[in-house]
């Protein structure tokens, strides 16, 4: 081992003598390149994760997935998403996706306190999924 | 219109054309995502209306056994058309339905059993033979009765004409009869006759298992196949016995069977069976059997027979090995109260009892009321060597039924213009008389061939069909031909003609004598003046109508003039 250093040295200093060669490199000259590298597989596997996440060919078990597939169907912006997101989840309902089937949930009366001031706006969503 | 069945390039290419309920059903039926199927199965409690009957449809088009079973525990709230969508995605719900059977509980088991039986799932039959061969209870029942029912009309289904559209059922048939196979072998375990009969019904005549069995009396299960055979009154068994019938190497026990049996579904479809002459192995089958029990009872043939079956009844008879006075005994009963199509048949059969007795019988139906039953019996007639056939058979030729003159005809065959031409010249006088006057009656061609034979551009053919006419007392008939030949440009010809003209009575044929009195030759002449005399003698006249025979025993030869050159020397 000791043998391998010597000569590791040895075979480093060979270029210091060359007319053209610059002052000797580090492996801290090397980080600037690593983090970048990091940061693409980074990128890489978020865009991955993400196209995972909205490719809605894949088979899976998924029901939050199911449920972002039926707003896609029906072209739902975010907040309409959200709102009916929310509403799944203040009905305490198994599948997200039942909200899409559940019109009587929409229904003014019965809403979580939560929803109460967004009556009007789910109103309008149940119009848009249902009839 | 259901999401699951609507067209998705309608969804594509018009999408305000379905609703967005139907939108939601349609990602839901299609979506790979299997949290669908719960969601659906969660949309079933809404128990009616869009979003029950979208759910329904949905999970029928999902390839998920647990949304399956779910629809199928709805089965008994279900409409017609709510079952029809259900029906119609039976095609995925094989692994559900085999699941209700084998393990669901008593509603679900019976929601199966009622779907199964609706669509006619003949690939769930493997499940239900299991189901069947386990220990006697509710459920094996159930599954026996709808095994027999399904495997039924998949054999329906087989023998129909139907084109087939989808799947064949040939090819069913092979997977189901399989099962049914190794049912069949493991008979000692569960000893159900219904699993045998399903397996009777699909196997047909030529399955090598049932022959086998059937040739085995030790197999396991041979008394119990051929008790099924010997009572089963389903129209498929039925059907393999009488397929059997026309089959080679037909294993003893089901002639056997085909015997004794006398239930009334099995003697219809025996006698529906379109007996062919030219089959030779149900000629052989039928030439093994020594009875048919039921054409025993001579009175229920006679009277509960239709006359189709009466006919079909006494012919299968008349094939079968049995004794002859078992076969006259059926014959004479339906001469005597048969049908109209039962006697025909029952004379015709009688071809195949020789002797004495048939004889009798034969004769008897000559007698019948019934032109189609007297020719039936002259048919027979001249094989059978009766003394005194020929000359009843010509008096038949008269007969006033045209069926029955025709038979006789067709028995005097050989008595044809052409045989009786061909031996003219060989006959003596005698025989040319009493042979002409029989080919004259028979043949009703002769009169033509014999105008013909006149118009003959060779001499002697002419003076030959002179002769003819004169042996088979045509010459009243001919007149005009032969007043045509006065002005043969034979010399002989004509003296003949003129010479035979005198048995001629038609007032043309006097003047036209008158007129041969004038011919060139002193022959013709003579024998035109000689006629002319005849005609005129009140003696001849009567001759002329009723010519006396030339010879005795003859029957009515015109006498040669003394003066008048022989036809014969001119020949």
């Amino acid at each position: 081992m000791t043998t391998l250093l010597t000569l590791s040295s040895l075979l480093a200093e060979i270029g210091d003598n060359f007319p053209q060669s610059g002052p000797r490199r580090s492996w801290s000259d090397l980080g600037a390149y690593g983090i970048a590298a990091v940061i693409v597989a980074i990128a890489a596997a978020v865009a991955a994760q993400l196209r995972k996440r909205n490719d809605m060919s894949e088979h899976c078990d998924k029901p939050w997935k199911l449920f972002r597939e039926l707003c896609q169907v029906h072209g739902l912006d975010r907040q309409s998403q959200r709102l009916l997101a929310q509403l799944a989840r203040e009905r305490r309902l198994a599948q997200p996706a039942e909200v899409f089937l559940w019109s009587q949930g929409f229904a003014p009366e019965g809403l979580p306190p939560a929803l109460q001031h967004h009556a009007a706006r789910l109103e309008r969503l149940r119009q848009q999924l249902f009839e | 219109m259901a999401p699951g069945t609507h067209d998705a390039r309608t969804s594509c290419l018009n999408p305000d054309a379905v609703t967005p309920l139907q939108r939601t059903f349609d990602a839901l039926a299609k979506s790979h995502n299997e949290a669908a199927t719960p969601t659906l199965i969660a949309a079933l409690q809404a128990g009616g209306g869009p979003i029950f009957d979208g759910a329904i449809a949905a999970l029928c088009h999902r390839r998920a056994k647990a949304g399956h079973t779910a629809v199928l525990r709805q089965w008994n709230r279900l409409g017609r058309e709510q079952r029809e969508v259900v029906k119609r995605g039976r095609c995925r719900m094989g692994a559900a339905l085999r699941e209700a059977v084998l393990q669901g509980d008593d509603p679900l088991f019976r929601a199966a059993m009622e779907f199964v039986d609706e669509s006619g799932d003949f690939d769930l039959i493997p499940t239900l033979v299991v189901v069947a061969e386990q220990a006697n209870d509710e459920r094996s029942r159930l599954a026996v009765e709808l095994t027999l029912r399904l495997v039924d009309q998949l054999s329906d289904w087989m023998a129909s004409d139907e084109p087939v559209i989808g799947r064949d059922p040939h090819t069913i048939r092979y997977c189901v009869l399989e099962s049914l196979e190794r049912s069949v072998e493991r008979y000692h375990q569960h000893e159900r006759p219904e699993l045998l009969e399903a397996f009777i019904v699909l196997a047909g005549p030529f399955s090598r298992t049932l022959r086998n069995i059937l040739s085995a009396p030790h197999h396991a299960c041979y008394q119990a196949l051929v008790e099924v055979l010997a009572t089963s009154a389903n129209p498929s068994v039925l059907r393999l016995l009488t397929d059997m019938l026309s089959a080679s190497e037909t294993p003893h026990v089901v002639q056997h069977v085909i015997s004794k049996r006398t239930d009334r579904p099995f003697v219809d479809a025996l006698l529906s069976i379109d007996f062919d002459d030219d089959n030779p192995a149900m000629r052989r089958n039928l030439a093994q059997l020594k009875f048919l029990a039921c054409c025993e009872d001579t009175v229920l043939v006679c009277t509960q027979f239709t006359p189709r079956q009466q006919a079909a009844a006494v012919k299968l008879l008349a094939a079968t090995g049995a004794g002859d006075d078992y076969k006259l005994m059926l014959i004479d009963a339906l001469l005597k109260h048969g049908s109209v199509e039962g006697r025909v048949a029952a004379c015709r059969a009688l071809h195949a009892v020789p002797g004495q007795a048939g004889n009798k019988l034969l004769l008897h139906a000559l007698d019948d009321p019934e032109g189609a039953v007297q020719a039936a019996a002259v048919r027979q007639l001249r094989e059978r060597k009766i003394p005194g056939t020929l000359s009843r058979l010509v008096d038949l030729v008269s007969s006033p039924l045209e069926e029955v003159a025709a038979a006789a005809r067709e028995s005097l065959s050989v008595f044809s213009f052409d045989n009786y031409a061909a031996r003219f010249d060989v006959m003596d006088e005698g025989a040319r008389q009493a042979v002409g006057v029989r080919v004259a009656k028979v043949d009703r061609t002769t009169p033509a061939r014999l105008r013909q034979e006149l118009a003959h551009s060779n001499r002697r053919q002419r003076l030959r069909a002179l002769q003819m006419a004169a042996a088979m007392e045509m010459l009243p008939t001919l007149a005009d031909a032969v007043v045509e030949r006065l002005q043969d440009e034979d010399q002989v010809v004509r003296a003949a003609a003129a010479d035979l003209l005198r048995f001629c009575t038609a007032s043309d044929v006097r003047n036209a004598l008158l007129t041969a009195l004038g011919d060139r030759s002193a022959a013709v002449q003579l024998a035109a003046k000689n006629s002319l005399a005849a005609l005129n003698s009140p003696l001849s006249a009567a001759a002329a109508k009723s010519p006396p025979p030339s010879q005795p025993g003859s029957a009515a030869a015109p006498p040669a003039a003394p003066d008048a050159l022989p036809i014969k020397e001119a020949i």
